[in-house]
């Protein structure tokens, strides 16, 4: 059963409506912060969570996802399409 | 001569992140990598987890690129190539027997596991976890053995020696080392970690130097200096990394233990760069030269050297972080946590109260710290021990709600 968290975003004009983490995976490498310091923080487990979903543009979010050296954050569009990782 | 105007050494994180920081910002010039590797990007921080080693999540989930990427972002991509020479004055770089010339060169070549030296560690059998040609060997080893030495108390020996028992291979921790993670951690830190390796069955031996390497063509122990024998069937070595900068330092750029940069990630040679675990850089934060050696500022730095390589003229600054956790304990460290003869520390918690921090400190200011703390399970089953020995019972009826 997959231990994830869920996060939905509401930014307008953002093709993004859902932000995912997998807390299995998460390691707490933390390039996540330092890509979108305004999305994630990290939690008392070193594990990413959300403090700001709608808070940085699309390119930040996906630069966000992309950093994350285990795949962690899942990214999904309005209709529930996964976006990243592809 | 082929001319790149950018070029860049190392595939890693460092070496692709700027590539494609370079891309996003001059879409038409010349750029290649050149790495020793025969891969895409892959994630060098999964090796060691239990997805890859043992093989629980698809082996697809290692890459971070695939082939089709380099090729979409016009980036030549020449892989399986060791760089022997390079000449600062003629701009050019030297791999077998092939030489190019570039405008602007970024020096991400990354380290390499520390090789053991003693006594038959030439034989068959010792493992190093650094690289994915390093970590499969292992993880097909992790099959069929039954006894591991792990020579070493670092990230890659704590979370390898996690692997190994879940294998169910009986595992001796060999250590020059007072405590675990020495001098990373102190004692009460190292404490929890040890802790944790015993409550798993890990036998240590503490402050114990490996005389000989026994056994045929094939490991089959280990005898150390104060005599003890321990038989084994695998030996994975976590000594450490070297830096490859031999041909790095015949080209007379400076070179302290890695690259020496400034702020900037510029090398003492015009238009070199250096960026990720091998570029020690001059910390405008700590105002220390510091060498990071984890994800989050390789991948930082390639950014950033991508950029300067474009152009712009930005400084590195970051307060880093990396974590590593194995049998229940999360060990996170930040800063710069070098106990430096300048320097004092400052312990806050306890080994028994399973979390303990250590601040390292310089004239009043905080500069680094290094945390560890037990993470406990949440899910109190105390009452429904009846319940978890029925195999018909649904365990998401324990999870709360």
């Amino acid at each position: 059963m997959a231990n994830t968290k869920e996060y939905q975003r509401n930014r307008a004009n953002s093709n993004i409506g859902r932000i995912v983490i997998d807390r299995d995976l998460c390691i707490g490498a933390a390039s996540c912060l330092a890509v979108s310091a305004a999305t994630f923080e990290l939690d008392d487990e070193n594990k990413a969570v959300v403090a700001g979903a709608d808070a940085a543009d699309d390119g930040e979010l996906v630069a966000a996802a992309e950093s994350c050296p285990t795949k962690a954050i899942l990214l999904f569009d309005k209709v529930g399409k996964q976006i990243y990782p592809k | 001569m082929q001319k790149y105007k950018y070029l860049i050494i190392g595939g890693g994180v460092a070496g692709t992140t700027a590539a494609e920081t370079i891309r996003a910002n001059d879409q038409n010039s010349s750029l290649a990598i050149i790495t020793d590797e025969s891969y895409p990007l892959y994630s060098r921080v999964m090796l060691s987890k239990p997805s890859f080693l043992l093989e629980e999540a698809p082996a697809a989930g290692v890459w971070l690129k695939n082939p089709e990427w380099y090729k979409e972002n016009g980036i030549e991509y020449l892989s399986g190539k060791s760089v022997v020479a390079l000449d600062v004055a003629a701009k050019t770089v030297t791999f077998g027997n092939e030489t190019v010339n570039y405008e602007k060169l970024l020096l991400a070549v990354g380290t390499r596991s520390r090789r053991w030296n003693v006594k038959g560690s030439d034989k068959q059998e010792i493992y190093y976890l650094r690289t994915l040609d390093e970590a499969q060997k292992l993880a097909t080893a992790m099959k069929i053995k039954k006894c591991a030495v792990v020579i070493g108390s670092s990230c890659i020996a704590f979370e390898a020696i996690e692997n190994l028992r879940s294998a169910r291979i009986a595992v001796c921790e060999v250590m020059l080392e007072k405590y675990f993670w020495e001098p990373m951690l102190d004692e009460e830190g190292g404490r929890i970690v040890e802790r944790a390796l015993l409550g798993n069955g890990v036998k240590i031996y503490r402050q114990s130097e490996v005389l000989e390497v026994t056994g045929g063509e094939n490991v089959e122990g280990i005898l150390t200096k104060s005599g003890e024998k321990i038989p084994c069937d695998l030996i994975l070595c976590g000594i450490g990394v070297v830096y490859p900068v031999g041909w790095i330092k015949t080209a007379g750029l400076k070179i302290n233990r890695g690259i020496a940069v400034n702020e900037y990630l510029e090398t003492s040679a015009p238009g070199v760069w250096a960026a990720g675990d091998v570029a020690e850089f001059k910390d405008i934060v700590l105002n220390e030269l510091y060498l990071a050696g984890n994800w989050m500022s390789a991948r930082e730095q390639g950014r950033i050297a991508g950029l300067n390589m474009t152009g712009r003229r930005e400084p590195f600054q970051l307060v880093s972080f990396y974590t590593s956790h194995a049998f229940g304990v999360n060990v996170a460290f930040a800063g710069d946590i070098r106990l430096l003869p300048s320097r004092t520390s400052l312990g806050r918690g306890s080994a028994d109260s399973g979390s303990h921090a250590r601040l390292i400190l310089q004239k009043g200011k905080i500069m680094g710290t290094a945390m560890v703390k037990l993470i406990e399970s949440k899910l109190d089953v105390s009452q429904e021990l009846n319940e978890l020995a029925d195999p018909d019972f649904d365990l998401k009826l324990l999870l709360p709600n």
